[in-house]
């Protein structure tokens, strides 16, 4: 377990970090249907986070607008109480996106780690050592000359080695081959310490499926699911059943070789583990499914967090 | 992650058609969709397809017309409810009995269990 | 290290960065800045025979020339590595990646600025020097004039000369001259960041005014004739102080220029202000 970096905000009682998005929404053009549209989450340090959602769904702007790279038109997204889109140096240093074509200067990787990590307080020198060696990359290979899968693989270490509070990655397994997959699991169960809060966004839930405790999910231009995966697996059971079964409480269905898949309410008690691609699926055609269970925009004081 | 079952991908086509056989998805005599059709559904290499129905002919639980495709036989039901029986007990009830023996339960001891079982559940096909 | 407020080894760490990052093209445009000297150079060189031996000159002709063209391409040069600071930025990731170092806004811009612009001088000074060493080498032994530098280095009086020249106002017309196209040139840029929307229109009005600029300019070197058009301004005390006005005001133009093309690319997308 490592101990926290950053010292609490004192005012009254310790309050854990959070990172509040209210209302937000965005439109790329003058008119029409915004990209996001009145999105409101709140992410929390010691949680790593799932973003999922559709093609063209805008789950890159989102991160976008998180980060502060886009201006929100209405709404705001809030670093430990300080706007994003300012770009404050402090709320810079403590988030880390991740692009998912990232762009690399032509230089080697060492040099890359040793000239950035200088910018990012808590960067750790050993961790992106850690970390490259794991990916089987050198410090003297030249960014520029390594394949796509390479430069993702070194910009996840460095990214591990920042320690940011907020790591937003955008598809950070797409392009990695099958062994870096694995890697990246354990790397991010070795260095994302209980301070950091991790949003991964993906459509390869398989890689991430073992790792996130919190699902985000995007349709149209809104949030319809945002809970922890405790409660989807206390609420849901995913079961494979075989034909001629009773199919009665079978909330959604997709057919399998040995039957089917089937996601139906819990009402044993006893839980399943969580299907992530079949959850997935089961809540964008039904998008009311969990809205019971997302939860509202506040803190667990029941404070309002779009008046802070 | 996938329920990964321990048997290969066509023996578990293979009891997915019997299952909807016996459910009475397709009668007899009535034609089973087509190689294409059926992988598309279960998102699997026609190949893989191909070995299940041919598993199911081998059995007599199919049967070919020349260019019209798998058709169910007329007693494919009483074949696939024999198969399951023999199934049941001479693999999946040697295990029972070996975790009763290990565990040291006798046949009375499931009189109760099974009267419960049968007040509370109608039988599943 | 991570204060909030203006830090000096922030500046140095992204100075650093920066330089990693566009070593290659410093040294590309550094190879480009001197082939053109040189190339201009000896056009001009070839161009003109030294004045007979009681030339009472102290520069003859063909060194001023050579050291117009040279200096009038690079005031250009200067003008506009600093104007196009934020190149990199025209694709959507660098500007993210560029956008999310944590560092203060007027450290990168200042940064930017102050490094682009000690490099800059550093470039055109030192390709100045190694063109003209170049001519001197291959015209060594011709009748064609070479070496410059060697020449100023050796009678160190005429680097006076060529700033206080009283009897040859000459110099400071041409430069005059050069200073109103440059100025030109300059307005394009400027409007080029105040409406970007037009940016197309004022791309080709910066190209056409360069090459305007720089064919003038050619143009003038090969002919005697301009030399002494432009020499009708012969007071020389006036002109030098316009000049130093108008170079003054192109290098806050271009500094302006350069801040709103820093303020727009802080803007990924949409345009706020």
């Amino acid at each position: 377990m490592k101990t926290s970096n950053q010292p609490e905000r004192t005012d009254g009682r310790a309050t854990a970090p959070r990172f509040v998005m209210s209302h937000l929404t965005y439109n790329y053009r003058r008119h029409g249907e915004p990209v996001i549209n009145d999105v409101c989450f709140t992410l929390s340090s010691g949680h790593i986070y799932a973003l999922l959602g559709e093609n063209g769904v805008g789950k890159t702007t989102l991160l976008h607008l998180m980060s502060g790279l886009l201006r929100p038109q209405q709404g705001s997204a809030l670093c430990e109480g300080e706007r994003t889109d300012r770009r404050r140096t402090e709320t810079l240093g403590s988030i880390y996106l991740l692009e998912e074509e990232p762009e690399v200067p032509q230089m080697a990787i060492g040099d890359y780690g040793r000239l950035t990590g200088a910018f990012y307080p808590h960067y750790s020198d050993a961790i992106f050592a850690d970390c490259l060696a794991a990916f089987s990359l050198e410090p003297q290979q030249r960014l520029h000359h390594l394949s796509m899968g390479q430069r993702k693989k070194a910009l996840i270490a460095f990214a591990l080695a920042t320690q940011v509070r907020w790591l937003l990655m955008d598809e950070p397994t797409n392009g990695l081959d099958i062994p870096g997959k694995e890697v990246f699991k354990q790397l991010m169960a070795r260095h994302v310490s209980d301070d950091m809060a991790v949003v991964i966004s993906t459509h390869l839930v398989d890689d991430i499926e073992m790792l996130t405790d919190h699902v985000l999910v995007m349709k149209g231009s809104r949030l319809i699911v945002d809970c922890p995966t405790d409660v989807i697996t206390q609420r849901l059971r995913f079961e494979e059943r075989h034909m001629g079964s009773a199919m009665a409480d079978a909330i959604y269905s997709q057919p399998t070789p040995a039957g089917c898949l089937v996601v139906c309410r819990n009402t044993t008690g006893e839980e399943t583990p969580l299907h992530l691609a079949l959850f997935f699926n089961a809540v964008i055609t039904q998008p009311h499914l969990m809205d019971d269970a997302t939860q509202p925009d506040g803190d667990a004081n029941g404070n309002d967090a779009a008046k802070s | 992650m996938e329920f990964h079952e321990n048997a290969p991908i066509f023996l578990q086509i293979a009891d997915r058609l019997a299952d909807e056989i016996l459910a009475g998805v397709y009668t007899a005599d009535n034609r089973i969709p087509g190689v294409r059709e059926y992988s598309c559904t279960l998102g699997v290499n026609p190949n893989t397809t191909v070995k299940a129905f041919e598993v199911l002919g081998r059995r007599n639980i199919l049967y070919v017309k020349r260019g019209m495709g798998y058709f169910v036989s007329a007693d494919a039901i009483k074949i696939i409810r024999e198969e399951r029986l023999n199934t049941f007990f001479s693999t999946e009830l040697p295990t029972i009995f070996r975790r009763m023996a290990l565990l040291g339960i006798s046949l009375a001891d499931l009189d109760e269990p099974w009267h419960r079982f049968t007040n509370g559940h109608t039988p599943q096909g | 290290m991570f204060s909030s407020s203006f830090s000096i080894r922030r500046c140095i760490s992204l100075a650093r960065y920066d330089l990693a990052v566009r070593k290659r093209y410093y040294l590309l445009s550094f190879l480009g800045i001197y082939a053109l000297l040189t190339i201009v150079g000896m056009g001009c060189a070839t161009g003109y025979t030294p004045d007979g031996p009681d030339d009472t000159v102290i520069i003859n002709v063909a060194q001023w020339k050579i050291l117009y063209s040279s200096s009038a391409i690079m005031i250009l040069l200067f003008i506009s590595l600093l104007a196009s600071c934020f190149d990199r930025m025209g694709k959507q990731k660098g500007r993210s990646a560029f956008l999310m170092l944590p560092a203060r806004r007027s450290e990168k811009y200042v940064t930017a600025i102050v490094e682009r612009f000690v490099l800059t001088l550093a470039m055109l000074l030192a390709a100045y020097v190694l063109a003209d060493l170049t001519r001197a080498v291959a015209f060594a032994g011709t009748t064609y004039y070479s070496g410059l530098t060697i020449d100023l280095l050796a009678k160190p009086y005429l680097w006076e000369c060529f700033f206080f020249d009283t009897a040859n106002g000459e110099t400071f017309n041409m430069l005059l001259g050069t200073a109103i196209k440059m100025e030109l040139y300059v307005f394009f840029i400027m409007m080029g960041t105040l409406f970007p929307r037009f940016a197309p229109i004022w791309a080709w009005g910066c190209f056409v005014a360069l090459i305007i600029l720089l064919g003038v300019l050619l143009g003038t070197m090969m002919s005697t004739l301009s030399v002494h058009v432009l020499a009708f301004m012969t007071d020389w005390t006036v002109m030098r102080w316009i000049l130093m006005v108008q170079a003054l005001v192109a290098i806050v133009v271009g500094l302006y220029a350069s801040w709103r093309s820093f303020c727009r690319v802080q803007l990924v997308r949409r345009k706020l202000f």
